[in-house]
């Protein structure tokens, strides 16, 4: 008698199956509504939305122009091409400076320091700048302020020109 | 009226108790003291809520507000930063003492758990409500503090995205923080101190070695004496203390300017420490995870003989815990400089990925000495597996100790070291 009871606690019988089944999806119901409202949201590129940071041929080549509220630096290289680096440190997150007598960045909290085109110099950072989409609308240089593009280095493929 | 309260109060101890486990020195009264500060936190918090408003507009200046033009504002912002503060301490004196006098197995095992959790609970308390005052020392520890989150690897990101509510520190973040500082924080803790008093209570109260019971006592007036005479002695010195020393509130956040340095809360600083020798998957996450489990699992390994409520286990066990504090004192202390002004594997190994010359290498570097070490004390001090599990987590403690030190005293600008 007592050998075919403990059976029956073990099996899974229909009650105990679907008992199962919905505490399941009610618990994934309910955790999924709570991430969803904690999370981020991702903007969609929108020509529209761009930063506007000025006229082309107002850019010198070789030279950073800091956008502070905007969180970015533009850089515009030797050979005309643009880019907008984030003015985020990639180690934990405070504001690098552009040092013009080191011609790099530095940052403040760890001194990390970093290339023009963002490139890691010194750890503590292991990786580059975060740089964010530029465009050209007529003769104006568009910044996409509100995607940052993650990278580990500096490559020539990130720049945009005219 | 007053019958029913003291039964009340008095129903949460026992009415007999062992008088060797009312003894100040068997534990200092710490968890006590926890509860107390808990308290005090509650009700200084409930009466800031009236003057504080959090929004990144309004946060700066009503505490400004507070402090010049409320009467006992000052002295009411003060007594809250403090006992938050020492709530951090005790609760991690409490955590050493019950760890060193062997009141974390049998039946006392799951209740280590629970303190645990609550442990995570009030660094998360104190943690949340740093933000609150959005000067430019909370903006800033906050900021570093959630970047160190998304260096765990997978989840990094998203959870400190949805912590923060965004890429970086905003008003969203601190509406999240205060609703998880006033509302959710204190709920989990009133519920999980209630289990672990009672947990407490469930394995007949306080450790004390089998030697040393005796015949019961009274407990009021034996161990309420002893308790008022101690809450009164804290709130007296808080008080004090916050007479004459004021909580830090420096500039309104700037988040276009970084301080430099830039430096968690104190009780953090041995990660931001440890972040300057090590690669972050590393320094925030591997080593903090394989921390935590050395502590989760310490309860729950096999002995061959455990000394419940025997401070440091046996004769040997004193010596080899003081034994591994100083040598942890020394050794840490000198990778550190070492690291600093003599090893850079990135120059001399370049081209080797950074996770090696930045993770592995520093790893190795402490822990195979670390290992030497419990392999000298197991050989020639003849440490039996509970001695070496001791010492591991005085190494774990005291290095963790050493680099909050250094860290919070001894780096200046561009986190230097200040020599």
């Amino acid at each position: 008698m007592t050998a075919t009871n403990k059976n029956d606690m073990k099996k899974l019988n229909r009650r105990k199956f679907f008992k199962g089944l919905f505490y399941s999806l009610v618990s994934l119901e309910i955790s999924y509504v709570f991430f969803r409202l904690l999370k981020l949201k991702k903007a969609d590129p929108n020509l529209a939305d761009f930063y506007e940071a000025g006229d082309v041929d107002f850019f010198e080549k070789g030279r950073v122009y800091p956008f502070g509220s905007a969180h970015f630096f533009l850089y515009r290289l030797d050979d005309g091409g643009f880019m907008a680096v984030s003015s985020k440190c990639t180690h934990l997150g405070c504001i690098i400076q552009f040092n013009a007598n080191h011609d790099r960045f530095e940052c403040p909290c760890h001194a990390s320091a970093f290339e023009k085109d963002g490139g890691v110099i010194m750890s503590p950072a292991t990786r580059a700048l975060d740089y964010y989409p530029v465009a050209f609308k007529g003769n104006k240089v568009m910044v996409d302020t509100a995607n940052p593009i993650r990278r580990s280095k500096f490559d020539q493929s990130q720049v945009r020109y005219v | 009226m007053a019958g029913a309260i003291t039964k009340f109060l008095l129903h949460l101890h026992p009415r007999k108790i062992e008088p060797k486990a009312i003894v100040f020195t068997r534990t200092f009264g710490l968890g006590g003291i926890a509860a107390l500060l808990f308290v005090i936190l509650f009700v200084t918090g409930m009466m800031l809520c009236f003057a504080y408003v959090p929004s990144g507009a309004g946060a700066y200046d009503s505490i400004v507000r507070l402090q010049d033009e409320v009467i006992f504002g000052n002295l009411l912002r003060n007594f809250h930063y403090w006992s938050a503060m020492l709530l951090v301490v005790v609760s991690f004196l409490h955590l050493v003492r019950v760890f060193y006098s062997q009141a974390i197995y049998f039946e006392r095992r799951k209740n280590w758990l629970y303190g645990l959790l609550l442990m995570f609970f009030v660094v998360s308390s104190n943690f949340t409500g740093y933000l609150l005052p959005w000067d430019q020392l909370s903006f800033w520890a906050v900021t570093i503090m959630t970047n160190m989150l998304s260096y765990i690897p997978l989840v990094g990101n998203s959870l400190a995205g949805m912590i923060r509510g965004g890429d970086a520190v905003t008003e969203e973040t601190l509406l999240r923080f205060y609703n998880f500082h006033t509302g959710l924080l204190p709920l989990l803790m009133v519920f999980f101190m209630a289990i672990h008093f009672w947990l407490v209570r469930k394995a007949k109260g306080v450790a004390i070695p089998s030697s040393e019971k005796a015949e019961k006592v009274d407990t009021s007036p034996n161990l309420v004496y002893k308790e008022v005479l101690t809450a009164l002695i804290v709130v007296f010195v808080l008080l004090l203390f916050s007479f004459f020393v004021d909580a830090p509130l420096l500039d309104k956040a700037k988040p276009l300017v970084s301080p430099n340095p830039s430096k968690a809360p104190w009780y953090f600083m041995g990660f931001q420490e440890l972040l300057m020798h090590m690669h972050p998957a590393f320094a925030s996450f591997l080593i903090p995870l394989l921390v935590i489990e050395f502590f989760i699992i310490v309860p729950f390994l096999p002995y061959r003989s455990i000394n419940k409520g025997v401070w440091f286990y046996s004769e040997n066990g004193k010596r080899i815990s003081l034994i591994s504090a100083i040598a942890t004192v020394g050794f840490t202390l000198f990778l550190i400089l070492v690291d600093d002004l003599l090893l850079d594997f990135n120059h001399w190994f370049p081209g080797t990925p950074v996770l090696i010359t930045e993770g592995v290498f520093p790893v190795l570097m402490y822990f195979v000495p670390v290992g030497g070490f419990l392999y000298y004390l197991r050989k020639k001090l003849k440490a039996d597996r509970m001695e070496l599990v001791l010492a591991s987590g005085t190494i774990i403690l005291v290095a963790y100790l050493v680099m909050t030190l250094v860290g919070s005293l001894l780096r200046g600008e561009g986190m230097q070291l200040i020599f």
